[in-house]
């Protein structure tokens, strides 16, 4: 008998989540996220754990906000529609500095597009879709185990630097049966700081570089939390000098720690003539071509983003000193292949191999877009 | 120091409400029902959205939480559900409550959780500059409804009541005491519960409508709300301009959302295992 | 076997889901396999074109969807004319002999026509069997998991009480083929 087991990958985000002490689930019944909320329903309360389901994508999250605040690990997921009406509270998390994670299983879009077809074509929503200027920070796993690691790290994240996290997924990941060896507890890290007891009112008083403690309701001293621009106090102010110093905490809390945030996986990169920079299901394909390429004497390699967001701009950099070729694979019209572009420096030759129709790209499509640049 | 004032957070004032708002009396009458309950401070947390109303947590020495517009009740939601001992309040304006935090309001009344409501019903949006909310009578001018409103307004109680709230009340800030002692039950109350107070926006509803300082827009209120067993005496035609007040809704028998939660699911799923599971 | 590739079309609610499922269970936690399942579907549970790629490897499997189909098992005419792409030369190709009439030009595949629905309600007694049954005419044309861990498996996974139907629809299902 294998430890291995076949799983949903929606259901390996789901476990992983439980395993990296997630104690508070809120969400709405969204295709094809749904295995996600309905696997809490049945676990949390037999782990003494709160499920809720709310009465749209808002609530979902605003209830997450609100139990992370009262001390607990939270999480909600949804898929693109009900991504777009999260984003009001994203921002909410981001300025009141909360931790929760969501997943973002995405489908075909815009609008409710296709339901039950993959897409990778929230990238730019994760990153920009709230207003204002703001961090934030995105995970997208592409193979069964990365999905369970990238999830309870998702958590250790948001923990970490008290900052929403998102946690990216498709249609195909999310509803394929994978075989995956879920690691034993105490393998792998869960990153949970006690709450601080409070003692005065100055929780949001720290300087630049350094990160944020977390601070709860409910433990000893009353404080203020507000969606408003605030000082340390957490009181509104709109004070020049304060606003800007409160606006570069926020940022470089994030830009500061990039080489604890950024992971990403290469694969044959090191001998290779054409790098191809991809993410989610699509870096599967792209895998599959790579290999494929390398039997038949292509010299191609895979640069896999984990962390999407930030992008991992230094390290793809370094592959460009001797990679001079590039190719972008997405299930959409263009959206990473610009952070490429910013990346790549003059003289690297830049190709895209985008669609954003329902069908993830197969591996001999991928190979041919690979051979056609390596001529 | 009056025993009130320990859950008032003077050091944040002034607040931002025009002078004669009925916003100051009713943070006051809150602080007192909780004086009067000897709750600890740190037992509390004080939610609210966005307006006028919004901004009433700051000045609470309790824990406070200034949210999105409309959305005060889910992240209480999620307060109360990660700690259901706690006393949880939201603040709530009308357009905040019943336009875009309509569909919140109706479902924590559906679920019946343990949240203490208090609407201040003062039929305008104040802080964006005085459009017509879901709440302003009809036929009254503002800067939305330049030509007088055409729409009828929700009735606060009439709503509540039929998405099943177990705790329903309405007072004015004329009645002091009556709107003090409403308060103070509704927090004694185990589900959902709101306490819809009628306030004054003499600068953003009354001035368009002929009522432009506090005085002349209490009267106003004072002139059209009555005690629900006068009410009651009245003919249909008589009632439509007519807010009664009082606790209209009481019910004790409905278990509260997280005493269900904790207490029922939890053991079912812990004891005899989710249907479904082989 | 570096890596073998099955296809299950079918319209909604004819189980292939299930034998898609039950046969990755068995390569992994009974073979050490490394499987994936993928199903395309529509908004309809029931009813409409259905597939499922199921891939069996050594290795991990990098793209869960099929791109060169080794065994093609179809129980209707509509997901048969959709989804037969990707089917490589001397595959196997089993089609429900009433269900799917218009085959096609086949000379490059092994084609086993049988009555795979109406054998499951009469043989087996009840239509929701046709998982079962599907999963052993795989079993016995691929071999691609072992006889003894499928009925073993089957054993397991049955509800208390139907243990017994799905042992006749499993015997349906190797007696299907001949």
């Amino acid at each position: 008998m294998s430890a291995r087991k076949v799983l949903q990958g929606n259901i390996i985000i789901a476990k992983a989540a439980l395993a990296a002490g997630c104690d508070f689930f809120a969400g709405y019944p969204i295709t094809p996220s749904s295995e996600i909320a309905q696997y809490m329903s049945k676990e949390m309360p037999r782990m003494d754990r709160t499920f809720i389901q709310m009465e749209d994508e808002i609530a979902s999250l605003g209830a997450c906000i609100g139990a992370s605040l009262a001390g607990r690990k939270t999480m909600t997921a949804t898929s693109g529609p009900g991504f777009s009406l999260m984003q009001e509270h994203i921002g909410m998390a981001v300025m009141a500095e909360v931790p929760v994670v969501i997943v973002n299983v995405q489908r075909g879009g815009p609008s409710t597009g296709m339901p039950t077809k993959p897409a990778q074509a929230d990238m730019m929503q994760t990153r920009w879709g709230t207003h204002g200027d703001h961090p934030i920070i995105a995970l997208y796993p592409a193979f069964a185990d990365e999905m369970f690691s990238e999830t309870v790290r998702a958590f250790n994240l948001a923990e970490k630097y008290w900052n929403p996290v998102v946690l990216l997924s498709d249609e195909v990941l999310g509803k394929a049966h994978m075989d995956v060896e879920i690691p034993d507890p105490g393998t792998y890290e869960v990153y949970w700081e006690k709450p601080h007891q409070v003692v005065d009112l100055n929780i949001y008083d720290r300087q630049i570089g350094e990160n944020p403690p977390r601070v709860d309701f409910f433990k000893g001293y009353p404080i203020h939390i507000d969606g408003l621009e605030h000082d340390a106090h957490g009181w509104p102010s709109f004070d020049a000098k304060t606003v800007d110093k409160m606006q570069r905490l926020r940022m470089q809390k994030i830009y500061q720690n990039l080489d604890d945030i950024i992971r990403y996986k290469e694969y044959y990169l090191d001998d290779a003539e054409v790098l191809v920079f991809s993410f989610g299901i699509s870096a599967r394909s792209a895998l599959a071509a790579v290999k494929a390429a390398r039997e038949q004497g292509v010299k191609a390699g895979l640069f896999q983003a984990l962390t999407v967001w930030p992008f991992p701009r230094a390290a793809l950099q370094e592959r460009f000193q001797r990679t001079k070729k590039v190719l972008t694979v997405e299930m959409n019209l263009g959206q990473m292949k610009y952070e490429v572009e910013r990346v790549a420096p003059p003289g690297v030759e830049k190709r895209t191999l985008l669609r954003a129709n329902g069908m993830p790209f197969s591996p001999d499509e991928v190979l041919a877009a690979i051979k056609e640049l390596a001529k | 120091m009056r025993d009130y004032e320990k859950y008032i957070r003077y050091r944040t004032f002034p607040t931002p409400w025009c002078p004669g708002c009925g916003d100051g009396v009713i943070l006051k009458l809150i602080a007192m029902a909780f004086a009067e309950l000897n709750l600890d401070p740190d037992d509390i947390i004080v939610v609210a959205g966005i307006g006028c109303s919004g901004r009433m947590p700051t000045y609470f020495n309790t824990n406070t939480l200034h949210t999105t517009h409309g959305r005060a009740l889910t992240f209480a939601t999620g307060i109360k559900l990660a700690r259901p001992e706690k006393l949880v309040v939201v603040i709530s304006g009308d357009g905040d409550a019943t336009a875009i935090g309509g569909n919140h309001l109706i479902h924590a009344a559906r679920r019946n959780i343990g949240i203490k409501m208090i609407l201040i019903n003062n039929g305008i949006y104040g802080m964006t500059g005085g459009q017509v909310s879901p709440l302003t009578p009809p036929t009254f001018f503002t800067e939305t409804t330049p030509y007088g409103n055409i729409e009828p307004h929700f009735n606060v109680r009439t709503l509540l009541t039929a998405a099943e709230a177990s705790f329903v009340a309405r007072e004015t800030v004329n009645r002091l005491m009556q709107l003090k002692q409403v308060i103070k039950k509704s927090f004694q109350h185990k589900g959902f519960s709101v306490v819809e107070v009628m306030s004054n926006c003499h600068v953003n509803l009354g001035r368009r409508n002929k009522m432009k300082s506090p005085l002349v827009m209490t009267k106003y209120i004072r002139d059209i709300t009555m005690n629900m067993a006068d009410f009651e005496k009245l003919s249909p035609a008589e009632q439509a301009p007519k807010y009664p007040l009082g606790v209209f809704v009481e019910k004790t028998e409905r278990l509260e959302y997280t005493d269900l939660y904790y207490n029922h699911i939890v053991p079912v799923a812990q004891g005899s295992g989710a249907r479904g599971e082989k | 076997m570096k890596k073998f590739e099955i296809r299950y079309g079918a319209v909604g609610g004819q189980g292939i889901i299930t034998a898609g499922a039950l046969l990755v269970d068995i390569a992994v936690e009974m073979e050490g396999k490394f499987a994936s399942e993928s199903p395309t579907y529509t908004a309809a549970v029931r009813g409409g074109p259905t597939k499922v790629d199921v891939i069996v490897a050594d290795e991990r499997i990098d793209f869960p969807h099929a791109t060169a189909i080794d065994f093609f098992l179809c129980t209707d005419q509509r997901p048969y004319d959709i989804y037969k792409d990707r089917i490589k030369d001397d595959a196997i190709v089993v089609v429900d002999s009433h269900l799917v009439r218009e085959l096609g030009d086949t000379r490059r595949w092994k084609v086993y026509a049988v009555p795979i629905i109406n054998e499951t309600k009469v043989g087996a007694g009840n239509v929701v069997l046709t998982s079962v049954v599907s999963l052993a005419v795989t079993q016995k044309l691929t071999n691609i998991v072992t006889y003894e861990h499928m009925v073993e498996h089957i054993k397991h996974w049955a509800p208390k009480g139907a243990v017994e139907m799905n042992m006749k629809a499993i015997e349906v299902g190797m007696n299907l083929i001949q």
